[in-house]
């Protein structure tokens, strides 16, 4: 065994498959569709392998050729829906909680979970109000930032906090009022577990303010954040009084329908 | 049971070798990501390498190396440690293309080939999403300056009409009666037939002659004809329709002379479109659809 291989990682992974993998990632880009020439120039590899693979995945339905040009095709829309079908009961249950206070407050409010070791958003109803939050659904969300989010990082397992707040790549700050500072973050949070909700001053977007509240499930773990977003000007005047009573009566309901509700 | 991958870590020299257009342990991987459609829609290790019949510890690699993409992630289950599919892949798939648009943009030019032969609005129809209802996909329209109007996304009964009833005819049976004795049905134009027994002697005329022909059923005035395309399991996902003025249609239709200069191209296209979606069976296709193992060999003409 030579001094290399001893001291490497081992490598499990799949060269031919990271390769088709790379491929498919190479669509996000505008304009989503390319020629064979485009990708194998793009990935690095020849053009023969890119055929192969392209092939392989059209097949399946992965990929999807219209004359010379390629496109993601109509199984990697429908596995990318399968991602957040998990949630689904969740969003179930959130729905019309979130519509009502939506109406209640005025403003968007949304719902976000955990899926693997990341935060998005399952569901979302956005306010009335020309300017107003907007959230993209299954996007993913910043967990030492916002409402909702926060919320989620607040309740987490001390380990799975730590791998995010300790992240060697640090916290990505968004506007200069995003929590960054490790240890300044652990101590809002034991301040949000103490307050049971959590606000969030401009730190994802300037000029947006965001409260969020843990939904628990039926076994008394955080299933979701319950979220509020809007402009500062409408929302600031109400971040402690009434909006932390209003979310926190909605996640109760929703805590009721989850009760209700066929297990996931 | 498939031992080994013909792979090597970080390679694809192997792979290469077993196939010069395709790429084996690609197709193994989207195997595996196509494995998670089933409910529950995750599953441990050993459970995919069971459905799948290949070894756990090729599961177990392509698994990491989907990981390592986010295209699949760990998730803790009652049950242990199980893989779903990973956000990444919803990234991906807010860029892709869905059946329904890849079913439009085939059906375009034979849709553009048929309203030139015929002079006539053209249309194509699927299922619309709560499964009673059928939806306009794509649409080719007259030029004459009296014409049959349909939109794109517009709704349509399936009841009534050549391209939705054509596609009701080859739909499993549950889906016809649940269409057919819906509170829906009712009189829409002088020719609609609303009769539980009058709709199922028409579905069957449509299975026996493949195609249908709608006297004023829609809309008063408008006159059609349609025919089901299938895909290629075999199921009915589409029909196609060409609709005009009574006074243009009426006597062509009724006629059985007059009426091949329509039907013929209007069949033509319907199994052309087919065949190109991958349909290779008998045309139109058998009812009920028969079990997979009695399927018609792939070649098979009509």
């Amino acid at each position: 065994v030579s001094e290399r291989t001893r001291s490497a990682v081992p490598d499990y992974t799949i060269g031919a498959v990271t390769r088709a993998a790379e491929l498919l990632a190479a669509f996000e880009r505008p304009p989503h569709t390319f020629r064979l020439s485009d990708l194998a120039d793009r990935l690095g590899v020849t053009r023969n392998l890119t055929f192969r693979l392209l092939r392989t995945l059209e097949l399946s339905g992965m990929i999807y050729r219209r004359d010379d040009y390629y496109l993601l095709g109509p199984r990697t829309s429908e596995l990318g829906r399968l991602a957040l079908r998990r949630l689904q009961p969740l969003v179930d249950a959130g729905q019309p909680v979130l519509e009502a206070l939506k109406t209640e407050t005025g403003e968007t409010v949304y719902l976000c979970a955990m899926e693997g070791q990341e935060a998005v958003c399952i569901a979302a109803v956005e306010s009335d109000f020309f300017v107003r939050g907007v959230l993209n659904v299954g996007g993913r969300l910043p967990l030492h930032a916002g409402g909702g989010n926060k919320v989620l990082l607040a309740w987490l397992s001390p380990e799975m906090q730590a791998a995010v707040i300790d992240d060697p790549r640090g916290l990505r700050i968004y506007t200069p009022q995003t929590p960054n500072d490790p240890a300044e973050l652990r101590a809002r949070l034991a301040i949000i577990r103490r307050d049971g909700y959590s606000v969030a001053l401009e730190e994802v977007v300037l000029g947006a303010d965001a409260i969020g509240v843990p939904v628990f499930g039926p076994d008394g773990t955080v299933v979701a954040g319950l979220g509020l977003v809007g402009p500062a000007d409408r929302v600031r005047p109400r971040l402690h009084h009434p909006l932390p009573d209003q979310l926190r009566a909605a996640a109760e309901r929703m805590r009721q329908r989850l009760l209700v509700a066929p297990a996931a | 049971m498939r031992e080994t991958l013909a792979d090597t870590p970080g390679t694809d020299k192997h792979a290469a070798r077993a196939s010069s257009y395709t790429v084996e342990s690609v197709a193994r991987a989207i195997d595996l990501l196509a494995a998670f459609e089933r409910p529950p829609h995750q599953f441990g290790v050993s459970e995919l390498a069971r459905q799948l019949g290949l070894t756990k510890n090729l599961v177990f690699r392509v698994l990491r190396t989907l990981e390592a993409q986010g295209f699949v992630l760990r998730v803790d289950a009652p049950e242990g440690m199980q893989y779903a599919i990973g956000l990444r892949l919803y990234d991906l798939s807010r860029h892709a293309i869905n059946r329904r648009q890849v079913l439009s943009a085939a059906a375009r030019p034979y849709l553009d080939d048929l309203k030139r032969i015929t002079s006539e609005t053209t249309y194509l129809v699927a299922i619309a999403d709560g499964g009673l209802e059928a939806i306009c996909l794509e649409r080719v329209e007259s030029e004459l300056g009296l014409r049959n109007r349909v939109e794109v996304g517009m709704r349509l009964p399936l009841f009534a009409g050549g391209g939705a009833k054509a596609l009701l005819a080859f739909q499993p049976e549950a889906i016809q009666e649940a269409v057919i004795t819906n509170e829906r049905v009712r009189v829409l134009a002088v020719g609609t037939r609303t009769a539980p027994d009058d709709l199922r002697q028409d579905l069957a005329r449509i299975r026996r002659d493949g195609y249908w022909i709608a006297l004023e059923e829609y809309a008063d005035g408008a006159d059609a004809l349609g025919a089901a395309v299938f895909d290629a399991s075999g199921a009915a996902i589409a029909g196609v329709g060409i609709t005009g003025p009574v006074p243009r249609l009426r006597q062509r239709l009724v006629s059985p002379e007059l009426r091949g200069p329509l039907v013929g191209p209007l069949l033509d296209a319907a199994r052309a479109l087919s065949r190109q979606l991958g349909y290779a069976g008998v045309y139109p296709a058998r009812w009920p659809m028969p079990a997979v193992d009695t399927l018609v060999p792939s070649g098979a003409a009509a």
